[in-house]
């Protein structure tokens, strides 16, 4: 192990390596910032750059993209009380108000600081945590893996939007538009209906950036309508730091917040847009004085920027060992490493471990970066916080069409783009969560191959899937997972008459 | 009261399924046609249609609360030139060129997303040009992306 990890962190920290995750965290950052982009939005955009990059150079940029992503969504969520991205939505609750009283550079400061140490803890914990579930992971049958992806599709059906019945439903149209192209196993070519272009299936590339960043032009255009004045940024943050004795005063608070972190993001489907809220409430019910939370402390900001940032980690444990994402910007981690020819999962850590040490050291390198260029260039980006989105959106629309092009090298991919911007689109008027559809679009494929492979390993028994012990545990969680998302549901369709009939 | 939102997805969703296990009938058989490649589709096919069906019913019931609010006509404008804007560019991307049609669709989403500021348009042509160019520029000579030249090739 020693070996393979000085050999993959030296591959890492090649010139080239460390410029491109620096200018991958800075990317990430500023998309992280913005409210409406998105650190999806980024690695779909920047994908089209790794296709003449070798693995670890584009692992590093794509890596940079997603940590300063998450990373860079406390600045708009402090200085504009808005989240940059849902990961910080209730660092907005305390944040925004000691910003007001004019201590943004405090709550900045302690945002920075414990969104880098949530995120070390995580990537200690999948540097220990991912060879070890591999290991086991290697002993799966088919079986197992089918279950196991059940469980991830149901898990982020469920808690992915407000409805499961729409989640699931998200998930499943996901699936569907995987079933154009060839069918696993035996190739048969589905749902082509004579278009020549589908008969490779829909690519994965163009999907995501209709689904994830033209979706946002076609949204931004609706609502230019009431769109007023931008809401303004408060610029003049004074010194970014927090002193020793503030710091001290979190720590337990951190340890508990990069534990749910964490621990939420080895969960498939549910992130840090679901850690940060939970590490608030963790916060707030223990705290001594829980009134003071809203009104501007630091404790608000501390828990929900350390969990966030420690989901990242968490949520790369269950791709690099099970090659299941954890979130929506796994998903497409995946489709990066596919461009590249390789399959995560547990036969990574046997056939190419070097390529897993580097994944960890360039996690570590973007932690890093993203520290110092947030405290050295913040005002900086503060700045892009003013250039109007209106400017921004079609710019971004523009790169979306040379991703789309470039990605197979053909005009069609243009179209795709266009389809699944609509979709997108509909889908967020109709109230249906994305990232769903996203994970059902990458683990459908996987899923139907493995359900395939097992039903003509066993000659069409089902009863393995409940023999087999991790299947059997799975499928156990599958259905509980649905019970509690059935109760959730009874109970909130129970209390929404009751609101209105008050 | 209805959540009309609801009702036309859940229908769509029905119909969807519908659609799926329909042309699964198409599909060609193998050897391994008894866990074949319609398995899974018809499998999904049957989910979607009793999704789209609690959905709608919950629609209907209005056991679920209304999302957002419905479209004004000004919004639906603008959604739908957005679309139809995107549109052209894609078919008309080939033969006029990459250079042309993109500085024309960043001008136009630009004066869309800035709800038509005619003043300031000469200003988004001028950013919407050089940004173009610069991107043809980076792609076509760094990373060698056939992009299509048009009438300006």
């Amino acid at each position: 192990m020693l070996e393979s990890l000085m050999r993959g962190a030296a591959d890492a920290l090649g010139g080239m390596n460390i410029l491109l995750t620096i200018a991958g965290t800075a990317i990430g950052i500023v998309f992280g910032a913005i409210p409406g982009l998105t650190p999806a939005m980024a690695i779909a955009l920047c994908l089209p750059m790794t296709f003449k990059l070798d693995v670890i150079s584009s692992m590093c940029l794509l890596i940079g993209l997603y940590l300063g992503g998450v990373s860079g969504g406390l600045i708009s969520a402090i200085l504009l009380r808005i989240p940059g991205t849902p990961g910080s939505l209730a660092t907005t609750f305390d944040g925004h108000p000691m910003a007001n009283r004019g201590e943004a550079g405090k709550a900045l400061a302690a945002g920075i600081i414990f969104s880098f140490l949530g995120g070390l803890f995580s990537i200690i914990i999948l540097l220990f945590a991912a060879p070890a579930l591999a290991d086991l992971a290697v002993m799966f049958t088919p079986f197992d893996y089918f279950s196991v992806i059940l469980f991830s599709l149901t898990m982020m059906a469920s808690m992915a939007g407000k409805s499961m019945a729409k989640g699931l439903a998200s998930g499943m149209l996901g699936m569907c538009f995987a079933f154009v192209g060839a069918a696993p196993v035996d190739g048969v070519p589905r749902y082509t209906f004579g278009i020549v272009d589908l008969n490779g299936g829909f690519q994965f590339l163009p999907v995501m950036i209709g689904v994830f960043a033209v979706s946002q032009v076609i949204l931004a255009a609706e609502q230019s309508v009431k769109t007023g004045r931008e809401a303004t940024v408060i610029s003049n943050v004074g010194r970014v730091r927090i002193t020793w004795k503030e710091f001290k005063g979190q720590i337990t608070n951190f340890i508990r917040s990069s534990i749910i972190g964490t621990m939420i993001g080895i969960l498939p489907g549910i992130g840090g847009g679901t850690a940060n809220l939970l590490a608030y409430t963790a916060a707030k019910s223990s705290s001594k004085d829980p009134d003071k939370f809203g009104t501007g402390v630091l404790d608000g900001i501390v828990a929900p920027e350390t969990a966030n940032n420690a989901a990242i980690g968490g949520a790369m444990i269950p791709l690099l060992s099970l090659g299941i994402p954890g979130d929506a910007v796994t998903a497409i981690l995946i489709g990066a490493f596919m461009i590249q020819g390789i399959s995560p999962g547990p036969m990574l850590f046997s056939t190419q471990p070097n390529l897993l040490y580097s994944i960890f050291t360039a996690l570590i390198l973007a932690n890093i970066s993203m520290i110092i260029l947030e405290f050295l260039f913040l005002k900086g980006f503060i700045k892009v916080l003013n250039v109007p989105k209106y400017i921004l959106l079609p710019l971004i629309l523009a790169i979306c069409v040379v991703g789309a092009i470039g990605s197979n090298n053909r005009l069609f991919d243009v179209f795709v783009i266009l389809f699944f911007g609509v979709i997108g689109y509909l889908m967020n008027k109709f109230g249906y969560p994305l990232p769903p559809m996203v994970i059902g679009f990458i683990l459908g494929p996987m899923m139907e191959l493995n359900l395939r492979r097992a039903l003509i390993y066993s000659k069409g028994s089902i009863s393995p899937f409940f023999t087999n012990p991790v299947s059997c545990v799975m499928l156990v969680l599958t259905a509980l997972s649905i019970a509690l998302s059935v109760i959730r549901t009874f109970r909130k369709e129970r209390s929404v008459p009751d609101e209105q009939s008050e | 009261m209805k959540n009309k939102k609801d009702v036309i997805s859940g229908a769509a969703l029905q119909l969807l399924g519908l659609l799926v296990f329909a042309s699964s009938f198409g599909i060609a058989t193998t050897s391994f046609s008894q866990y074949g490649a319609t398995l899974v589709p018809r499998l999904v096919a049957g989910t979607l249609v009793l999704l789209g069906t609690i959905i709608l019913f919950s629609g209907l019931r209005g056991h679920t609360a209304a999302e957002g609010e419905a479209l004004h006509k000004k919004e639906l404008i603008q959604v739908l030139i957005c679309t139809a804007s995107l549109l052209v560019y894609v078919l008309a991307l080939r033969r006029i060129g990459f250079i042309i049609m993109t500085t024309l669709l960043i001008t136009v989403e630009t004066e869309l997303l800035s709800n038509w500021d005619a003043r300031r348009l000469p200003i988004y042509i001028c950013i919407a040009a050089v940004f173009t160019i610069a991107v043809y520029l980076l792609f076509t000579r760094l990373f060698f992306l056939v992009l299509p030249a048009g009438i300006l090739g």
